[in-house]
């Protein structure tokens, strides 16, 4: 029998895994990304209703409960999708400048026959 | 003194600006460069009335970037040295000769107001030394006043220095570069001139827990 969780998981699952294959063909994402993303949602919906998988999972790795294989591999994704943030905000922040500075000196009369 | 370029970082400077430009002037020195960093006053309009290039950022991005423009600007004008020079009016342009003196021996002279620091808020002595020791943490170089604005730069450091950092701690980047270019240098007593204008402007405690987080953030974030 179906519980609401596992229904709820399955939404949200189906949900963003749809919104994953829209984004590709939207171009919004590379195949890189999709490939990740549709694996996470995935691995949701999965985990949603081959629990004793998880078990078998979770024994092999000595992690006493099923559970904590999705929390703290949860963590860990969290940290590396923020470090890639963060090395993407320093990249554009660096672009943002770069582009700021040359467009001033563009825009100077003075300079700007210099570079002609 | 037609190869000497003054480059001022400016930003929200509107009481000062035509001041410190006029005091330039008066000095001797005609090649002025004030990149105004999209300030919110009248600071842009009143440097172009002092008759000297003006270069405007179209959105702010802090003190190393419009000082990394000015230095650009003074480049493709065929710049030998640079002098970059506060806009809040704490320098006296008369001591631009005497770092201009030893720009000849040292590739980056550091205008130093820790050497004699006389009048100096004792807020500020601390702040100072903090950077100073932050910077020699960091970076591997100490110098006492780490945080100056006022420094002299010849061709071949205006060619060899990369600033990556836009805010205040473009300083103590600056001195990583020195060291990392293996570039020489030293420092020169300077007089400051503070002013309740002055100490407004200038660096704070907030700015210093910033830019310790920035640089260490630089360590695992080139």
């Amino acid at each position: 029998m179906i519980s609401i969780i596992q229904i709820i998981f399955l939404l949200i699952g189906v949900l963003f895994l749809t919104s994953v294959f829209i984004q590709v063909q939207r171009d919004r994402m590379t195949k890189g990304q999709a490939i990740m993303w549709g694996l996470i949602w995935l691995c949701l919906i999965l985990s949603t209703f081959f629990v004793q998988y998880l078990t078998i999972i979770s024994e092999w790795l000595g992690i006493t409960r099923p559970i904590d294989i999705i929390i703290y591999s949860s963590i860990i994704l969290l940290f590396v999708y923020t470090y890639q943030i963060q090395l993407a905000q320093v990249k554009l922040s660096r672009e943002l400048t770069e582009l700021v500075r040359k467009d001033a000196i563009n825009k100077n009369k003075t300079l700007s026959k210099r570079t002609k | 003194m037609k190869d000497v370029y003054i480059v001022i970082p400016a930003y929200n400077e509107g009481t000062v600006i035509t001041h410190v430009l006029k005091n330039i002037k008066k000095a001797g020195y005609k090649n002025i460069i004030v990149v105004d960093d999209c300030s919110t006053d009248d600071t842009p309009t009143l440097a172009k009335k002092q008759d000297v290039l003006v270069i405007q950022h179209a959105i702010n991005r802090g003190a190393g970037a419009a000082t990394k423009t000015g230095i650009d600007a003074a480049k493709q004008l065929n710049a030998k040295y640079v002098v970059t020079i506060d806009a809040d009016g704490q320098h006296k342009p008369d001591e631009i000769s005497h770092l201009l003196k030893q720009a000849h021996a040292y590739d980056v002279v550091i205008g130093s107001r820790m050497i004699n620091p006389k009048g100096m808020p004792t807020s500020r002595k601390i702040l100072n030394i903090g950077g100073s020791l932050l910077t020699l943490l960091f970076y591997g170089i100490y110098v006492r006043d780490s945080q100056s604005g006022f420094k002299v730069f010849n061709s071949k450091a205006i060619n060899l220095i990369e600033i990556k950092f836009d805010r205040f701690e473009f300083c103590s980047e600056v001195l990583h570069e020195i060291r990392k270019k293996r570039l020489t240098y030293t420092e020169v007593p300077i007089s400051v001139i503070y002013t309740e204008y002055s100490l407004s402007k200038g660096q704070h405690i907030s700015n210093g827990v910033k830019m310790i987080f920035r640089m260490i953030q630089r360590f695992f974030v080139p």
